[in-house]
């Protein structure tokens, strides 16, 4: 999360700015989440400002966008997340093919695949 | 301001009126004194009335991230706890890592002070700019799982949270405060969150912190991630045995003290990391760590199927196996998870159960003084009930959970046969077999202490040039090294393991890319801010009413010689090693800072001679 952070705003170091979600249930790791994109692109399909297209990933026109969170409602994977500052869903764009989050994960459990 | 690495801002909170406030950090403060323990004891050695009461409202909490927590550096998710101890009546800082420090930092504030006592029983909500405090009556008295669980459910699965258990209200100087299930450990912390009547605090952040170099502090944690990795010790032994990893060695060169002290082997075989690791479940790492020490244990089978931890630790796996004569893991698993419920410390609990075991065998107490409970060498149904007792501070759990040192007074006979220092329990190492170990508990700053300097490290696990266990010379040299880069590492956010591989080389050019801070950038630098730090906790201690005297070992690893194991007949005297160490200190016979050496750390306070 770290990683997706830096790897979008080159020197902000966080984790609530990421586009992929590791849900911490003690003991447990609830599950890791992104966008795994599916065939049925629900959020695309489901977008009542049709903001959201397909470009080899999601991809976002902010000036349509209204923030209603519809993308957020349909996706099975919980692989879209609101960006804590702007408000606008923030959406795995795969580093530009170069995945930093898989990268940087020291035990492989993120792979790209 | 403009901050990098810090968030720039301290929130104070007070209790007594419900004021709440945030104040901007000062650069000269964070300069000198780092963050964490630095932070902690400027502002407890400033603000404290001398002398006042741990369990007091005027006593204050210092919850303290440093510049490095919450950023990518790797193993960088640790904050610290600062505070006086009611255990020992004299300085406390706790290091704990998981995932509160970072969300702290993310929410606005570098620490949060909090000062007074509440009426009734309050929560600590932080939101970003929004804090508040709010009723906690419905949670008093649940023990910190369900604590934690439920307060999940009320805010959201990312509000982190510090709360204390049952010990901890009722002011057991055994009390730990839990944070995402891993502890601020030793000296009662827990209390004096209980004194206040702050069942927790809730912190949800959503903002950042920033690096200033972005390119060289990117390429620098590259090269710490790649260190980390590469160590035997940090990139695969801790990964595949937690810190359980030195069990053999500790047993092989005869550290491993059994039986309250009076022996270091067993009649059964001891446990060694790879029985430990047949319970582990799954890993589990701290917020940015690649060392993943962290393990989920659970007990398949057997009387105490079912119980599950986060760990056990190295120093649980011998607080309540060993040093109670017991080798039933599942036992050891059980009695820490009832430890992480109830708030209490696993190291000084255990070591009070040895304690006792060790009374009731020599007949200084029976089955009427424990509600009948037969603590008998390796009983290990009667551990798990006793940590039940001390924890609701039940019965004769009330007077053990006062500690060894007040339990020696209470028990007939019992005086001499503790293992502590200035009131704190000792931990998993011989001081007989290590000197340098004997010198690291002597002089350490909360008491019997193992984290403050380790210098086993240097003795017998530095491979090119060991020093060896039992020689004194050179031993001052390394626990006053050691003391004072551990004391940087606990001000700077980073975690302990990370600092044993990483060079103070590599650490120096992270802190200085990060913060932007250019006296950073000079590892001798940083290394003098943690020599200030330590200074000013003994100006505390000395002006809490330490004396001189109190920098020693109990009288029986004098007089007692090791029965058995690889260092058997050794015995120790630590007060030719401590006035060794006074000297390269810089301190008088009598342990105190000369006005020179505080002027060359630049500490414009001192105490009345």
């Amino acid at each position: 999360m770290l990683a997706c952070t830096a790897a979008h705003y080159p020197g902000m170091l966080s984790i609530k700015q990421a586009r992929i979600y590791i849900e911490d249930a003690w003991p447990e790791i609830g599950g890791i989440h992104v966008c795994l994109p599916c065939k049925e692109k629900f959020c695309i399909n489901e977008c009542p400002e049709d903001a959201l297209a397909w470009d080899g990933h999601v991809v976002l026109s902010p000036d349509k966008c209204t923030l209603c969170g519809v993308c957020v409602d349909v996706c099975p994977v919980g692989g879209v997340r609101i960006h804590p500052q702007n408000g606008y869903p923030n959406i795995c764009d795969t580093c530009n093919g170069s995945f930093s989050c898989a990268k940087t994960c020291p035990t492989g459990a993120i792979s790209r695949r | 301001m403009v901050w990098n690495g810090y968030a720039g801002k301290i929130l104070e909170v007070d209790l007594t009126s419900g004021a709440i406030e945030s104040v901007a950090l000062d650069r000269d403060l964070a300069e000198k004194y780092i963050g964490g323990k630095g932070f902690g004891i400027h502002t407890i050695f400033n603000r404290l009335p001398a002398g006042c009461g741990p369990l007091s409202k005027e006593n204050i909490l210092v919850f303290a991230t440093g510049p490095l927590t919450g950023t990518s550096v790797p193993a960088s998710g640790r904050m610290e706890l600062c505070t006086k101890s009611p255990a020992t009546g004299l300085w406390l800082d706790s290091n704990a890592g998981g995932s509160f420090g970072p969300e702290l930092k993310y929410a606005g504030y570098d620490a949060v002070i909090i000062t007074g006592a509440s009426p009734s029983p309050v929560m600590l909500l932080i939101e970003n700019d929004n804090v508040s405090l709010i009723p906690a009556d419905d949670y008093w008295g649940m023990d910190t799982l369900e604590t934690h669980r439920l307060l999940k459910d009320a805010y959201s699965i990312d509000h982190k949270i510090a709360c204390i258990g049952k010990s901890g209200e009722l002011l057991s100087p055994l009390a730990n405060v839990l944070t995402e299930f891993r502890s601020f450990g030793r000296g009662g912390g827990g209390a004096v969150m209980g004194s206040k009547k702050l069942k927790a605090i809730i912190v949800n952040g959503s903002g950042s912190v920033s690096a200033s170099e972005v390119a060289e502090y990117s390429r620098m944690v590259r090269e710490s991630v790649n260190e980390l990795a590469n160590s035997p010790d940090t990139g695969s032994a801790k990964a595949e045995f937690g810190t359980n990893v030195i069990l053999s060695l500790m047993d092989y060169t005869g550290i491993h003290p059994t039986k309250n002290f009076h022996r270091s082997t067993l009649d059964e075989k001891p446990i060694d990391e790879h029985d430990v690791r047949n319970y582990y479940t799954r890993d589990r790492a701290c917020f940015a760590c690649t060392i993943r020490c962290s393990k989920i244990a659970r007990v398949k089978d057997g009387p105490f199927k079912g119980a599950f931890t986060e760990g056990p630790e190295y120093e649980t796996i011998w607080s309540f196996g060993a040093h109670c004569g017991n080798t039933d893991i599942a036992s050891i698993i059980e009695a820490e998870h009832l430890c992480d419920a109830y708030g209490l410390d696993a190291v000084s609990v255990g070591n009070v159960i040895g304690f006792l075991m060790d009374c009731f065998e020599r007949g200084l107490i029976s089955v009427a003084d424990t509600s009948g409970i037969e603590l008998t060498w390796g009983n290990s149904t009667a551990i798990v009930e006793a940590v039940h007792l001390i924890g609701r501070r039940e019965g004769p759990g009330q007077r053990w959970s006062l500690g060894v040192r007040q339990l020696e007074e209470i028990i007939p006979g019992a005086r001499g046969l503790g293992a502590q220092v200035k009131g704190l329990e000792l931990p998993a190492y011989d001081p007989r077999a290590s000197k340098g170990m004997a010198l690291a508990y002597a002089t350490s700053d909360r008491g019997g202490c193992h984290l403050r300097s380790w210098p086993i490290a240097e003795e017998i696990m530095n491979q090119s040039n060991p020093l060896g266990l039992h020689t004194t010379e050179f031993k001052p040299e390394i626990v006053k090294g050691q003391q004072d880069l551990h004391c940087l590492v606990n001000c700077s956010g980073l975690c302990l393991f990370a600092a044993f591989t990483l060079s103070l080389e590599q650490i120096a050019p992270l802190f200085k890319s990060l913060t932007g801070i250019d006296s950073f950038g000079n590892a001798a630098n940083l290394l003098l801010a943690g020599e200030r730090v330590n200074n000013l906790v003994r100006l505390f201690n000395l002006r809490e009413g330490m004396t001189a005297e109190m920098d020693t070992l109990p009288e029986r690893f004098k007089t007692e010689p090791l029965p058995d194991g690889p260092c058997r007949g050794e015995t120790v005297d630590v007060s030719s090693m401590v006035s060794t160490y006074y000297k390269i200190r810089g301190w008088t016979e009598d342990g105190k800072p000369t006005p020179e050496l505080l002027e060359r750390l630049d500490i414009p306070f001192n105490i009345e001679a």
